[in-house]
């Protein structure tokens, strides 16, 4: 059965909740000691704004295909992507996505859990 | 701080150009040229399915990567992007070509463009596959640019070699015993001979040989052979005086030069004293070697012969030296010489028939004295069809056994004789075919194992081959030829023991031996009728195998009176002229 939003978000990963135009909604308190960031910091903003420059292209093109056509293969299984801290290091981390409706629009839960050393970017799933 | 909300028109627009996007990304995913969007650094921001797919690698995992380390290499091994040449192509930007695999041939042509007009000034490349569309030219440029590489490397190679050349000839002594080698002896014997122009004198060559070193080397392996080499290079050099030279001409071959010995005696008694001092046991694996020589010896009192003469006369008498059974010492005179080419032109004849496949099997058949119905029949070797001048099987068989031919040589046989044995089943004329074995043979390796693999492709019973042996293999070596042929006739092969009488003829041996019958050779029958002590030899061995249950074949029957005495004294199968001659073509 698959994971939804509620349970990425009462479990004890740094958790953040994005909107169907990719702005962010919330982000838990573990978020803000991994990260950085305050909720305020992020709240109404680009989720782009914590992901390196050469992820946000590829970015905003999955969020297009997807509210295009609802297809995706990076949800629902770990990505291991860098996250931008709000000092402006790169954190190599483990991203676990989920989507689900909410009346007529989308919202997405994402867990993104720090991994020690380098990314392995060997066999990732296609993002798109 | 927050963030408004989009309103219901910047939410509009936003569905419209995430739209937008996601059909322009479905667009470039279709096309067949890889794209790639860099920044000004090259490292990758975007790139369709066609590029990930020629890169071979998952988009996510290029993402960031700098594209000079991922678009794969030429045909050559060099890159096929510089990074200079399109940060200086500037908005115009620039193409390129390069074949990246020759068979199947491969080409991609390259365009690229930076985008001024952002600040950022991103990088579009486009790689697209150009193989089909190589012109002639291209190819023949290709092709010419390929044969100029080889031709310098084939330069550089021939330049490698002739200094690895001039390096050689300025070593003079052998890496593994130290001893001076080929170019060594050379320099050594120039001075003898310039020497013999000023002070006449007798200058004498050596050449010693060892015997069976191949088998020391194959059995212990070549650091064992080596270490053997350093000892025999010990030995001779402790049985030389100080101003003899002893040297390594390579593989088992020493030679000694001296100027100390006046006549042939005194030769012959040093190569008596070097094979005494060499033949000392030498011990290695826990094992036992007995090592020994053979030695060639020439001598000469004429400055004017040359290095390359003397040596040939020393090698050709040492290679008399090792046809001889005990005394493997001789000394060189014209005679050799033409021995030695007869015996060369007769081992290139074997090797030739064996090359061109011009033997024969000829038949002979085996009787019963009684009736003369045919018992069996055997198969006798001529080396050229319908040549009366080949040589002939009591010359090139012990050639064949010196050189090692005997076993192509035999297996050939073997061949030609389950070739027969399959042509008689079909007509109905089944009789059993007997071939000569040679002991070489017998003491190679898997040989009945092959016999069988043989009889089992060729699909016949092994029941209709009869394998004659002489006995003094069995006697010498039992234990290997005889479980040998124990297997071979578990499988239903009959075993003849050959020239029976000729050799020990030890009747308590044949009790023991793995055999079906005995062939008592020619030079009994031959003589029986007239000689009484033979008539008395011939008629206890007839006796004795048929007591011990083995069948007797009398050779040699040329007559009807030697016919009826052998069938008196009890003997029931016969082979020789007054049945047949041994006969080309089908067997009888």
């Amino acid at each position: 059965m698959a994971i939804s939003i509620a349970e990425l978000r009462t479990g004890s990963a740094p958790f953040i909740l994005v909107d169907s135009f990719g702005l962010v909604i919330s982000i838990n308190e573990v978020f803000e000691q991994v990260y950085g960031w305050s909720e305020d910091n992020l709240r109404g903003r680009p989720l782009s704004r914590i992901l390196p420059g050469a992820f946000q292209m590829s970015h905003q093109l999955g969020f297009s295909r997807f509210q295009t056509t609802e297809q995706s293969t990076i949800l629902g299984h770990p990505l291991r992507l860098k996250t931008i801290c709000k000092d402006g290091t790169e954190i190599n981390s483990s991203h676990f996505i989920v989507a689900e409706k909410d009346g007529d629009r989308w919202i997405f839960g994402a867990t993104l859990t720090p991994i020690d050393g380098e990314p392995d970017l060997t066999s990732p799933p296609n993002p798109g | 701080m927050t963030m408004d909300s989009p309103s219901a028109v910047e939410i509009e627009l936003i569905r419209e150009l995430r739209q937008t996007l996601s059909r322009l990304e479905a667009a470039l995913s279709q096309i067949s040229d890889g794209l790639v969007i860099t920044n000004r650094n090259g490292q990758i921001l975007w790139c369709n399915s066609a590029f990930t797919r020629l890169i071979d690698q998952p988009r996510l995992a290029i993402l960031g990567e700098t594209i000079y380390d991922l678009v794969p290499r030429d045909a050559e091994g060099c890159s096929i992007l510089n990074p200079s040449a399109v940060r200086a192509s500037g908005a115009k930007g620039g193409t390129s070509k390069a074949l990246i695999c020759r068979n199947p041939v491969q080409a991609l042509a390259i365009e690229w463009r930076q985008v001024f007009q952002e600040q950022e000034r991103p990088v579009i490349f486009c790689f697209r596959d150009v193989s089909m569309r190589l012109s002639i030219q291209e190819l023949k440029l290709e092709a010419e640019q390929s044969e100029r590489r080889r031709q310098q490397t084939e330069s550089l190679n021939e330049q490698l070699l002739h200094e690895q050349q001039a390096l050689a000839a300025k070593v003079v002594e052998c890496p593994v015993t130290g001893l001076p080698n080929r170019r060594g002896l050379a320099l050594r014997m120039n001075i003898a001979l310039a020497e013999l122009k000023s002070q006449p004198g007798q200058l004498t060559i050596l050449f010693c040989d060892l015997n069976r070193f191949k088998e020391t080397n194959d059995l212990h392996g070549h650091q064992v052979g080596d270490e053997l080499l350093i000892e025999v290079a010990r030995r001779l050099q402790s049985s030389l005086r100080r101003n003899d030279t002893l040297s390594r001409l390579g593989g088992d071959e020493f030679v000694i030069v001296t100027t100390n010995i006046t006549n042939q005696s005194d030769a012959i008694l040093l190569a008596e004293r070097l094979q005494v001092a060499l033949g000392e046991p030498w011990t290695v694996d826990n094992q036992t070697i007995h090592p020994s020589m053979s030695i060639g010896i020439t001598m000469t009192m004429d400055a004017q012969i040359s290095t390359e003469e003397l040596l040939r006369r020393a090698d050709l008498a040492m290679y008399d030296a090792k046809t001889k059974k005990n005394h493997h010492i001789s000394i060189y005179e014209t005679s050799i010489d033409a021995r030695v080419k007869q015996e060369i032109f007769q081992r290139r004849q074997l090797q030739e028939a064996i090359q061109e496949q011009t033997m024969q099997l000829v038949f002979q058949p085996i009787v019963n004295l009684k009736d003369g119905s045919i018992h069996a029949v055997e198969g006798l070797l001529r080396l050229r069809r319908d040549d009366p001048n080949a040589m002939p099987p009591t010359k090139f068989i012990p050639i064949a056994e010196q050189t090692g031919l005997i076993l192509p040589l035999g297996k050939w046989v073997i061949t030609a004789a389950m070739h027969e044995i399959r042509r008689r089943v079909k007509v109905g004329q089944e009789s059993i075919i007997s071939i000569n074995v040679s002991p070489i043979q017998l003491k190679e390796r898997g040989f009945s194992q092959w016999i069988l693999q043989r009889a089992d492709t060729m699909n016949i019973d092994p029941a209709w081959l009869a394998l004659e042996v002489t006995e003094t293999i069995l006697i010498e070596q039992p234990e290997l030829t005889t479980g040998e042929l124990r297997l071979l006739r578990k499988a239903g092969i009959k075993v003849y023991l050959d020239d029976f009488g000729t050799g020990y003829s030890s009747m308590s041996w044949l009790a023991r031996l793995p055999i079906d019958a005995i062939k008592i050779d020619k030079s009994f029958t031959a003589g029986f009728l007239f000689d009484a002590r033979k008539e008395k030899v011939i008629r206890s061995m007839i006796s004795l195998a048929q007591e011990l249950g083995l069948e007797v074949i009398c050779e040699g029957i040329e007559t009807e009176q030697q016919r009826q005495g052998l069938l008196t004294m009890g003997s029931t199968l016969g082979q020789g002229f007054l049945f047949g001659h041994p006969e080309p073509g089908r067997a009888p």
